[in-house]
């Protein structure tokens, strides 16, 4: 998970690291049980020694656990969340790979492309009978429900490409 | 299957089932062959007209209407068609309940996200047969990795 996700939680108020797993498990509903659960607080570790995040002084007496310690944004770590908040980012789908695979296997005659593409289509049709299976588990209309969605509408379209793959290979074949 | 929009216009939800008696034992399921508390979850709807209900529930009282007979198999065709993902949730939510209680159901879709949610997969193409599959049990697990969420 990318620093500047925590960051941007740690957003919203001063929070300790419970606090900001519980938001983070709000917001991704089943998804978020895949989370390793100490990772949160290795991050903040890293955060705090660039200083982008500081900690609150613990009350007179009272010794510091990890678990109940405080986390702030510093001025720059704040900084951080706005330039990040502008960025335009998006995950890149490896389609080139897939397709160079098709056509190399394809000349040197090493395997059918039908079944390489069969082979990819059950695996993403099983991945989309779990994405769709964790969406319905999730209340409707939450934060969860949401991400879901999209991983299931980016799943279909994979598929559909697929579909359209295995046509033009397939009549290629029976051309040659 | 169809959307009993048509059918329900003019005489409202509980007519089209010939009695109320009959649309509550649908809705309710309780004359129904499959366990207590698996309903479409329309008891408080009974006696609305079509045009008071959401397109998930018009597909509900549908699905209601094709089990009033016990049927061994339910045939659905293009169940999800005109809904939009809530509703197309809700609908497969309920025929994951009906499974779960016995019942059969042989879906026709062109939806990949409904075609996926079923035990055994056939895919026809002009026609034609193309590809059997049987899906595996819930996997889950691997979703993660799919949108960035993998430990480092």
């Amino acid at each position: 998970m990318q620093q500047e996700v925590v960051l941007a939680l740690l957003a919203k108020e001063p929070s300790q690291g419970y606090q900001l797993r519980a938001r983070l498990g709000e917001a991704l509903g089943s998804l978020g049980e895949e989370l390793n659960a100490g990772h949160i607080y290795v991050v903040l570790g890293r955060l705090e020694q660039t200083g982008l995040v500081a900690l609150e002084e613990p009350p007179e007496g009272r010794s510091q656990r990890a678990d109940r310690k405080v986390y702030y944004l510093t001025p720059a770590g704040q900084e951080r969340v706005f330039q990040w908040l502008s960025e335009v980012s998006w995950p890149r789908p490896d389609l080139a790979e897939f397709h160079l695979k098709l056509v190399a296997a394809t000349q040197a005659g090493l395997a059918d492309p039908v079944s390489i593409i069969d082979t990819q289509r059950r695996e993403l049709l099983r991945r989309l009978r779990d994405a769709q299976r964790a969406a319905m588990g999730e209340p409707d209309h939450s934060n969860a429900a949401l991400l879901l969605e999209g991983v299931v509408m980016r799943l279909q379209a994979d598929l559909r490409w697929l579909e359209v793959c295995e046509r033009s290979w397939a009549r290629r074949k029976d051309g040659s | 299957m169809t959307s009993a929009r048509p059918v329900l216009r003019a005489s409202g939800l509980s007519k089209t089932f010939g009695s109320g008696a009959a649309l509550v034992r649908a809705v309710d399921g309780v004359d129904l062959d499959v366990a207590p508390g698996e309903t479409v979850g329309l008891a408080d709807r009974t006696g609305f007209l079509p045009s008071a209900l959401s397109g998930g529930q018009r597909q509900r009282v549908a699905i209601a209407r094709a089990l009033i007979n016990q049927p061994m198999i339910v045939l659905a065709d293009e169940p999800t068609g005109n809904l939009d993902s809530t509703a197309t949730v809700e609908v497969l939510r309920l025929f994951e309940s009906l499974h779960e209680s016995g019942q059969t159901l042989v879906i026709v879709t062109h939806e990949q996200r409904v075609a996926a949610t079923a035990d055994r997969l056939i895919s026809m193409r002009d026609g034609a047969f193309v590809d059997q599959t049987r899906m595996t049990a819930d996997s889950r697990g691997s979703l993660g990795k799919l949108i960035g969420l993998g430990s480092e």
